[in-house]
């Protein structure tokens, strides 16, 4: 059973239509990397799945239950248990560490918990301006795993990294996985970060999804030439 | 858009400096404390006729007539004030005594009676108001009206009246006025008389008009004009002339001084002459606010029994002048404590 | 450039130093408590205090709800409403309280000439000073940070955890302006025969023409102002607003129950605070004789607008130009006066100025006073606003151009102008609506003859025909709405928030 199901999503923006039709299945405890050029879609395809954009047409389905019909959002995002890391974190600024876990799950146990796993129990009367930006990051994933989803969307997560924080970042996201089953959908513009985390890889192109597949096998036998020139360095 | 921005940023000083004339003997500076909607237009028409500029400068009902007082006495070593108007003759025998003002005959002063001008032309009254009671018709019957100010004593009255802070305006003349005409212990009485039997005290004239019509006091003491700006505004009023009973009512007749040192004396001059002319006194009869002309060749206003009828309470001007200023400190006191 | 930063400075200092430093000394020089133990006086204070603090509370309440219906919900033409809810700024408090005593029937009208009165007339004035920082607050709050919760839990505890925090700053900056605005107003509470403590002191002074007396009596006022200066400074911090008109998500209220409740409490209040006032003092002005009314106001009205909008356009231009030229330190102090001479209350201010200009005669009697008393006192909202979009310029463009090797005018004109060229025009309208508006400074300082229209309206409410005293409050209103209308039109940004020349 599909954690995600995408059957014909629309979605229109000013006039202009950014998916024309995509459909898409994730599997549970996968991990999905959705790649495509500036603009063709990819964060917009993710905040319909959370449940924060509103598509003209098509249907989707989580955890094999209709969350979205035509226009009509019949699943609120804060039902949906879906984790969400924004490019730019959207932490609160004016709440502590501690106080960003106990907005979504109240008991102090499994606060103390996450926040140990994170190596952010010492800094829980810390607010967001006086963390460094691992800091920020790990507590933009602890938040978003408080309320034990089963599902984790992350908007460009590697994008504003170096070389070295990104692969701190894929551990943790890895380590993650290990201890719960969790499937992680992520968006992307650069090719090597596909290839260091993804199980499986979606192109979209031109507001639908050209192609998926393991990596390997689409650079074998791409689809469309973009495919090609999306994923290799 | 650049163009518009420096049009817009030289425009106004372009007109305000072609706007202000070179100073000249075409213009005349005039501060008074008659209310502004019965002063101005005569001073327009003083305007139209000479066509010398008028700059004018008004008090506002809570400072009445006692601030401009106080600021030509401010400026009296700079004077920039040619002629003051003032609403009652009070201000402007303190400000004679205290050396502000010029001696001025004006030719038209012929025609005012003695009584009503300073013996050594300092100032000249014309056109005057008297102190009345504004009653709410709704709440009174005739029969109840009061008739004379010591009915405010009267214990049937107690808590319905009110009475302009007598610190400031017509209302400080008047009860300076009451001092000399009863004496200082008598007055003195009457005036604590008047807080037990409940006095309401209001800012202004006005407002005590503005209460009666609103039916939060029975009756008030006001001048004529207060009384009849609300009757024309059509509150359920009735005018009330208290000189039956006892003394008579107060008479107070404006009062034009010349300022001394005033910056442009021949305009200031012609400006007097104006207002103490029939047009002038003509003028200001017909207004709301009926003031009673003291040029007898000037009809009265038709609202009000003419001067010779009404019995008016005597008066020295220049003894209540010094007597106002004397009772400055008890007055304070009288209305701190409530 | 030399020339320019000289200029600046020199009108920096003209404009704010004097009068403070004549309060300042005036204050350390016969500071006598006496007036603590006139009764009239402190009965006046209290007064004033609780009515400022009633009327700051219910705007509290009625702002909330009102940008929370406009700004956090899908309700339809939501700007328009907002931009109807700033109407009441262009009102002269004693023009409302005028029209609220033709509209109430005599049993209710007691009411009106009460403090609650004046509570009521203050509130429906001032909200608009609560509600568009707030709603302004409101649209700017980064939706990510709405986003990120709304994935985490329903909108209302968003709404309360997340939304209201970050708008606090804005709630409470908005708050203290109304707070000061109802504590020192005079023209409305003098009109409903309620003494407040901004008309004991006018007394003192106008009437008196005691200089010391009122300055001693000046001192709460000048605390209280100081205080707002001073809790000013950290609780409002910089300014973040960057409003999202074109793109309302982040969190939304969707309920139908809420749009129209919301939109009947909209309705109320529009009607309350802005259509009932207007069209039945519309009503009352053109039932008299309106022609008469119109030819009285001209020469006010040309005053009004020469002595506002050529104050506007100075204080404007200075605060543009010293952007670039000054360094940011030297503008924090001048910042620092300004502020303090906007929240000191201006007739504490008028007696400064006059102490300190009754010397020299070519001011004192000249438009030149009011002019510098309008530019000391609102200078502060010219400024603020300027310094907000120099912060936002692209100093890269700027240093670009200078390495390009063209003149200071030239890169002014060419680089720095067009894009700050709204803000300019935002800050010329609201200067221009404050000083229109405003009595007690201009009666005090207007030269013989050269009353504006709002001390007109003021010195001819005594004995006047109501239906003049309605018909020139409506003119005043008309103007400056035509002004500022024609103001913003002018220097209206474009599309992608620049305008082409």
């Amino acid at each position: 059973m599909a954690v995600v199901l995408l059957k014909g999503v629309r979605k229109r923006f000013s006039g202009e239509e950014v998916l024309r039709g995509v459909d898409l299945s994730v599997f549970p405890g996968e991990i999905l990397a959705v790649i495509g050029l500036s603009g063709a879609g990819k964060s917009t395809l993710l905040r319909l799945i959370a449940g924060l954009e509103t598509p003209e047409a098509g249907e989707i389905h989580l955890y094999g239950k209709p969350a979205t019909r035509g226009s009509q959002i019949l699943l609120p995002p804060w039902e949906r248990k879906i984790g969400f890391i924004f490019q730019n974190l959207a932490l609160w600024e004016h709440l502590t560490v501690y106080e960003h876990l106990e907005f979504v799950n109240r008991e102090p146990a499994r606060i103390k918990e996450l926040l140990s796993f994170f190596e952010l129990w010492e800094l829980r009367k810390k607010r967001p301006p006086e963390l460094s930006g691992g800091q920020r990051q790990r507590l933009a994933i602890a938040r978003a795993l408080a309320q034990e989803p089963a599902l984790l969307l992350l908007d460009e997560p590697f994008s504003n990294l170096d070389m070295v924080r990104k692969k701190k970042f894929r551990q943790e996201l890895l380590r993650i996985r290990e201890r719960r089953e969790l499937t992680l959908i992520y968006v992307t513009h650069d090719p090597l970060d596909v290839k260091l985390l993804a199980d499986r890889v979606a192109v979209i192109h031109e507001g639908v999804i050209l192609q998926e597949g393991p990596l390997e096998t689409l650079l074998a036998a791409p689809a469309h030439p973009i495919v090609r020139e999306l994923l290799s360095f | 858009m650049r163009r518009w921005l420096w049009l817009l940023c030289v425009l106004p000083f372009f007109l305000v400096t072609c706007g202000k004339e070179p100073p000249s003997s075409n213009e005349v500076v005039v501060y008074t404390s008659t209310d502004q909607v019965f002063s101005e237009p005569v001073l327009q028409e003083f305007e139209r006729r000479t066509g010398i500029k008028v700059h004018m400068v008004f008090d506002t009902e809570e400072t009445k007539s006692t601030g401009l007082m106080n600021r030509l006495l401010a400026e009296k070593d700079h004077p920039r004030c040619d002629v003051f108007w003032s609403n009652d003759p009070l201000r402007v025998e303190i400000l004679k005594q205290k050396g502000v003002l010029a001696p001025y005959r004006s030719p038209q002063a012929a025609h005012i009676p003695d009584r009503f001008k300073d013996p050594e032309g300092y100032w000249t009254g014309f056109s005057g108001r008297i102190r009345v009671f504004v009653v709410n018709k709704d709440l009174l019957s005739p029969a109840e009206y009061p008739r004379g100010l010591r009915d405010m004593l009267a214990p049937r009255f107690k808590g319905a009246f009110a009475l302009a802070n007598p610190l400031f305006g017509t209302t400080s003349f008047h009860v300076a006025a009451l001092f000399v005409a009863w004496g200082d212990e008598e007055a003195r009485a009457f005036l604590e008389g008047l807080k037990k039997n409940g006095l309401k005290l209001a800012s202004s004239n006005g407002e005590v008009a503005r209460w009666v019509a609103l039916g939060k006091v029975k009756f008030g003491l006001v001048d004529n004009d207060d009384a009849f700006s609300v009757m024309e505004e059509g509150a359920p009023v009735e005018m009330v002339i208290p000189d039956q009973n006892g003394e008579g009512t107060l008479f107070m007749p404006n009062a034009v001084a010349l300022i001394k040192g005033a910056p442009h004396p021949e305009a200031a001059k012609k400006l007097i002459d104006f207002l103490l002319s029939p047009v002038a006194e003509e003028m200001l009869a017909r207004a709301t606010c009926r003031q009673i002309p003291l040029n007898p060749a000037v009809p009265p206003p038709p609202e009000l029994p003419p001067l010779s009828k009404l019995r008016l309470l005597e008066v020295d001007y220049a003894k209540v002048a010094q007597k106002m200023e004397e009772i400055l400190p008890y007055l304070r006191r009288w209305v701190a404590e409530k | 450039m030399r020339l320019w930063r000289l200029l600046a400075r020199v009108y920096f200092l003209l404009v704010f130093l004097p009068p403070l430093g004549a309060l300042f000394l005036a204050f350390g020089k016969t500071l006598s408590l006496t007036f603590l133990k006139d009764a009239i006086y402190l009965r006046a204070l209290s007064n004033t205090f609780i009515l400022a603090l009633g009327a700051t509370g219910l705007s509290v309440l009625l702002s909330l709800p009102l940008a929370t219906l406009l700004a956090k919900s899908r309700f339809p033409l939501a700007r328009l409403w907002a931009v109807l809810l700033a109407v009441p700024l262009l009102f002269l408090p004693y023009q409302t309280a005028l029209a609220w005593s033709f509209i109430l029937p005599a049993p209710v009208l007691k009411l009106l000439f009460s403090p609650w009165g004046v509570v009521f007339i203050f509130t429906i004035s001032f909200f608009p000073l609560v509600f568009w920082p707030l709603y302004l607050s409101f649209l700017s709050i980064p939706r990510e940070a709405e986003e990120s919760g709304l994935l985490l839990a329903p909108p209302l505890k968003v709404f309360t955890r997340v939304t209201l925090p970050y708008a606090k700053p804005y709630l409470l900056g908005g708050a203290g302006l109304c707070f000061i605005f109802s504590f020192t107003e005079i023209g409305a509470p003098t009109y409903l025969g309620v003494p407040v403590i901004g008309s004991e002191i006018l007394t003192r002074f106008a009437a008196f023409y005691d200089l010391q007396g009122a300055l001693n009596a000046s001192l709460p006022l000048a605390i209280t102002g100081l205080l707002f200066f001073l809790l000013e400074r950290p609780f409002v911090k910089r300014w973040e607003i960057a409003p999202r008109w074109r793109d309302p998500r982040g969190l939304l209220f969707e309920s139908r129950p809420f749009f129209l409740l919301g939109g009947l409490f909209l309705g109320v209040t529009l009607l309350v605070a802005v259509f009932l006032p207007l069209s039945v003092l519309a009503f009352k002005a053109f039932s008299g004789d309106f022609w008469s009314v119109l030819t009285r106001a001209k020469s006010p009205l040309l005053r009004t607008f020469l002595y506002t909008g050529g104050a506007a356009i100075l204080a404007g231009g200075v605060a543009l130009v010293s952007q670039p030229l000054l360094k940011e330190r030297e503008k924090d102090l001048w910042d620092t006066l300004a502020l303090l001479a906007f929240f000191l209350p201006s007739v504490v201010l008028a007696v400064g100025l006059i102490y300190f200009w009754g010397r020299f005669p070519l001011v004192y009697s000249s438009w030149v006073l009011l002019l510098l008393g309008l530019l000391c006192h609102f200078g502060f909202l010219t400024q603020r606003l300027l310094r907000e979009a120099w912060r936002r310029f692209d100093k890269g463009g700027l240093e670009a151009a200078y390495l390009a090797g063209r003149g200071f005018n030239a890169i002014f004109r060419r680089i720095i102008l067009p894009p700050l060229s709204p803000w300019f025009g935002y800050a010329l309208a609201i200067f221009f609506i404050f000083a229109a508006n405003e009595m007690t400074l201009s009666s005090l300082l207007y030269p013989p003859g050269g009353a504006t229209l709002a001390v007109t309206i003021y010195t001819l409410s005594v004995n006047n025909p109501l239906s003049v005293s309605a018909g020139l409050c409506l003119l005043n209103t008309l103007f400056i709405l035509v002004v500022v209308s024609l103001l913003l039109c002018l220097l209206r940004p474009g599309a992608d928030g620049s305008r082409s020349a």
